[in-house]
């Protein structure tokens, strides 16, 4: 066992409360961890960086998204294999194993099959991040029956790794940090009796006849909501190069999840690759986690992100190098460093500028996909939108799909912000509610509703900085009257309502 | 000559690859979608000649040996793989077993080698399963199963390499008559004009071959199955639980993924892209009482197929009446995939012999329906 501990215990602006000691074994071997800790989290900061060999070509692999959207740290946990070990949580006593190619039969299972339950809702939001959380909040505040759905084992997604200050009003809860931000609505939302949270749970279906299937540990749900707002954000895009699934070969949000919300360095030495703002952030935090960072690469031959990011880790003397990229990470069991390129106009490298540099992190900070599945499944229309990331549905100003009663708010809907994220998720539920709720709480959120959009639209989407998700948004927004003809010609595989 | 087929799946791109091989240079497939868009990419993967009529068991079987012989071959250095895993029909109940038995000699009769086995050598051939629920069972050494995705690509390369083109995204949205000739189709991207013209539509071709009039008693059924993710393999053969209604399967594919489907009541025609919640938990409830590990495993996707079938079950195959070059291979009643490197061959020697050198296929023409020929099952079970 390695004897290395990678926890920040000293930390500028963060304060790392650790929970009560775990202890489990790690092939065999008997290793301590934190409550609250991931496995994941937890057998990296003890210094494990493989957490199984590849299917066919026994390929080391480790953590890479952190978040439970990629498959690069299936471990067997207490005898099952392809155990996302990202989104588990370390228990006294079990056991995790690095998975060796294909995955082993099961060799334990549950001895009863899983058990079913109907769910009511009238409104099911599936995704507990900034856009999925204030959904919630919004329509439960008008009284109706919300069930909130997430894969991981706490709600705030995203938030509870952003460590920067927010901007704006103390509506847009201006001056708290983003985990602040994630506390403060979960916690109104643990006080709303008609709110029920189910953690570690997929939402994995739309069906016939307006069914949604969730299936949550041991137990599986279906509910039929009368509105479902899905704001199930987005995943790390990734980057084609020789030795890009080495150990140390990281999302940009991995890593941070790995130091703002489990204090964990990812690394010694960090190659930075994107500067856009995720690239330029997740620097400056690297930085303040105490972590080296060789360079930023950027293959465009202006810098991507704000001035004012730019401008702090510069200060730090950080080189950004435009018109660069990698073209390759080497190392055997975990990055030992990367081969650098320069590029032409055309992004083509240019022979002879190759250059290594050593690191044992690498960073890809390349942008967001939307993660807009459940929609395509349900058939909502859907648009390829490069500005906003990838594949998109179509909605209306109000962010309803052309499944009828099926909303999209923040990445989910294209890649912007956390604040644009709380803004449109409040927007699909006070229009949900304009539907729902009676009289004059119905016109008063379509009110509401109203101004929101204006807001969105006219003041807060008219900033420079968000001048490309806008040009995005713009695409993938159609009028009532197109989308009905969408409906026509497109009909969905289920519609709520 | 040229040769125009309607259709890339597994009966397009065998006909395209039989005639290729035989020497037409100039072959074009026609497919609305993507290559294997159809019941093909949606299919089990299974391939068995352990039916109840002479047709379909004569056809299987010289189907099973040109699955062998390619993937021995040129296509199986592209990657087209079969794998003689066999199928396993499971007896929960002792009377089932006579049932398997009754089977066995008509089977073994017309050359299937399928057997009765006991409780432990069907152990040795499946051992996750828990054999305390089985009365017996019927192994089919025979069969056996080919990914879909590796045959789909081993045959596109075969297929190009040989001269032949495939014309994805090209919806062919009516056939063009003159007399009794074919002479062209005409597509989303334009005519195309052919001296033959081959249907292998799937479920596309009753709607296509109305618009030259002609009627073909298919109904699309909407079939439903599910993958897990992929394991190490835990066992070969393809396992039915013969006495649950709606008749559980799983065959974990050569990919690793374990592939369940389970038949539920369905209205013909409902669509593709409306899954059914009730249908995982009810394919998994058997499966899972044989199988006990499925309670730990991962579903991965869940996707709907149609069964093209016909009254009787079995494939219209070749020429139809009143056209003199037009031809036929749809219909396969959730047996189009195993059937493919026959269908293939026959409607290629259909094409540029006059005649297919295997007879029985020759009782499979459109025609049967309006004669009442419909083909006799020698055993009708359960």
């Amino acid at each position: 066992m390695p004897p290395s501990d990678r926890r920040i215990w000293d930390h500028p602006i963060l304060v790392f409360e650790r929970g009560k000691k775990v202890r489990f074994f790690f092939e065999g071997v008997e290793v301590e961890a934190y409550e609250g800790e991931s496995v994941a989290a937890a057998l990296y900061a003890i210094g494990i960086d493989v957490f199984s060999y590849s299917a066919k070509l026994g390929r080391p692999r480790g953590p890479f998204c952190m978040i439970g959207k990629c498959s690069s740290c299936f471990m067997i946990v207490d005898g099952v294999p392809n155990t996302r070990t990202c989104v588990e949580l370390v228990r006294d006593g079990m056991r995790v194993e690095r998975q060796r190619g294909l995955a082993p039969i099961p060799s334990t299972t549950p001895p009863e099959g899983a058990e079913e339950e109907v769910l009511e809702a009238d409104v099911l939001v599936i995704g507990g991040g900034p856009a999925g959380l204030s959904a919630a909040l919004e329509a439960a505040s008008y009284g109706l029956d919300v069930v909130l759905v997430d894969e991981h084992f706490r709600l705030g997604g995203q938030l509870v790794k952003q460590t920067h200050k927010f901007f704006g009003s103390k509506e847009l809860f201006g001056g708290l940090r983003g985990f602040q931000i994630a506390e403060v609505m979960s916690e109104k939302l643990s006080k709303m009796s008609n709110v029920r949270v189910l953690l570690r749970s997929v939402a994995y279906g739309v069906f016939r006849g307006g069914w949604v299937g969730i299936a949550s540990r041991n137990k599986l749900y279906r509910v039929r909501p009368r509105a479902v707002v899905v704001a199930s954000g987005a995943s790390e895009q990734y980057l084609a190069f020789p030795g890009n699934d080495l150990p140390g070969v990281m999302g940009a949000g991995g890593a941070q999840t790995l130091m703002n919300e489990f204090g964990v360095r990812p690394g010694e030495k960090a190659l930075v690759v994107g500067s856009g703002n995720v690239g330029l952030i997740v620097s400056y935090q690297l930085l303040q986690a105490g972590v080296k960072v060789v360079a930023i690469l950027e293959i465009m031959p202006s810098i991507g992100g704000w001035f004012v990011h730019a401008a702090k880790v510069r200060r730090y003397g950080v080189p950004i190098m435009t018109s660069h990229t990698i073209s390759a990470a080497w190392g055997s069991e975990r990055v030992e460093g990367a081969t650098i390129v320069k590029v032409d106009e055309r992004f083509n490298p240019i022979p002879g500028s190759e250059r290594d540099v050593e690191c044992d992190l690498i960073l890809i900070s390349v942008g967001l996909a939307p993660d807009a599945r459940l929609l395509a499944q349900a058939r909502a229309v859907m648009r390829w939108v490069p500005e906003l990331g990838g594949p998109v549905p179509l909605r209306t100003i109000d962010l309803e799909t052309s499944v009828p009663n099926m909303y999209v708010a923040g990445d989910a809907s294209g890649i912007e912000e956390a604040t644009s994220a709380m803004i449109e998720g409040r927007i699909a539920a006070l229009s949900i509610v304009s539907k729902l709720a009676e009289g004059r709480r119905g016109v008063e959120a379509a009110e509401k509703a109203k101004k929101l959009v204006d807001f969105l639209w006219n003041e807060y989407r008219t900033s420079p900085l968000l001048s490309r998700a806008r040009r995005g948004k713009e695409k993938a927004t159609v009028s009532h009257e197109e989308m009905e003809k969408l409906r026509r010609e497109f009909p969905p595989a289920a519609s709520f309502g | 000559m040229k040769i125009v087929i309607v259709g890339a799946g597994i009966s397009g791109l065998f006909t395209a690859y039989s005639l290729a091989k035989m020497g037409v240079r100039d072959v074009v497939v026609l497919e609305k979608r993507y290559v294997g868009y159809g019941s093909t990419g949606r299919c089990a993967t299974g391939i068995r000649a352990s039916f109840t009529s002479e047709e379909h068991i004569v056809l299987m079987k010289e189907s099973i040996r040109l699955w062998k012989e390619y993937s021995e071959g040129e296509l199986g250095r592209y990657g087209l793989n079969f794998v003689q895993g066999g199928y396993v029909w499971l007896a929960r109940k002792e009377e089932t077993v006579d049932t398997f038995r009754k089977l066995v000699a008509l089977h073994n009769s017309l050359g299937v080698p399928t057997r009765v086995i006991d409780r432990d050598e069907l152990r040795s051939l499946v051992p996750p399963l828990n054999t305390n629920l089985v009365a017996g069972a019927m192994h089919d050494p025979m069969a056996g199963k080919s990914y879909v995705f590796t045959t789909l690509r081993a045959l596109m390369k075969a297929c190009r390499e040989l001269g032949v083109r495939i014309a994805t995204g090209t919806e062919v949205r009516k056939l063009i008559a003159r007399g009794s000739r074919i002479v062209a189709a005409e597509t989303s991207k334009g005519e195309v004009s052919g001296d033959i013209f081959v249907i292998a539509a799937g479920a596309g071709s009753r709607e296509l071959l109305k618009t030259v009039g002609i009627e073909i008693p298919t109904k699309n059924i909407p079939r439903h199955i599910l993958t897990t993710e992929p394991y190490q393999r835990a066992f070969e053969p393809l396992v039915i639980d013969w006495d649950t209604p709606g008749v559980p399967y799983i065959v974990q594919i050569i990919e690793g993924n374990f592939f369940i489907g389970r038949d539920i009541e369905e209205e013909p025609e409902q669509s593709i892209y409306s899954q059914r919640i009730d249908f995982m938990p009810k394919a998994l409830k058997p499966i899972a009482e044989l199988f006990p590990f499925i309670k730990a495993v991962r579903v991965l996707r869940y996707w709907i197929g149609y069964y093209v079938a016909t009254p009787d079950n079995h494939p219209i195959y070749g020429p139809v009446n009143n056209f003199d070059n037009l031809f036929i291979a749809t219909g396969f009643s959730g047996h189009g995939y195993m059937m493919g490197p026959v269908t293939g061959k026959i409607i290629a020697e259909w094409i540029l012999e006059g005649r297919p050198s295997i007879p029985q296929a020759e009782k499979l023409t459109l025609d049967r329906f309006e004669r009442g020929a419909l083909v006799r099952e020698l055993a009708v079970i359960g």
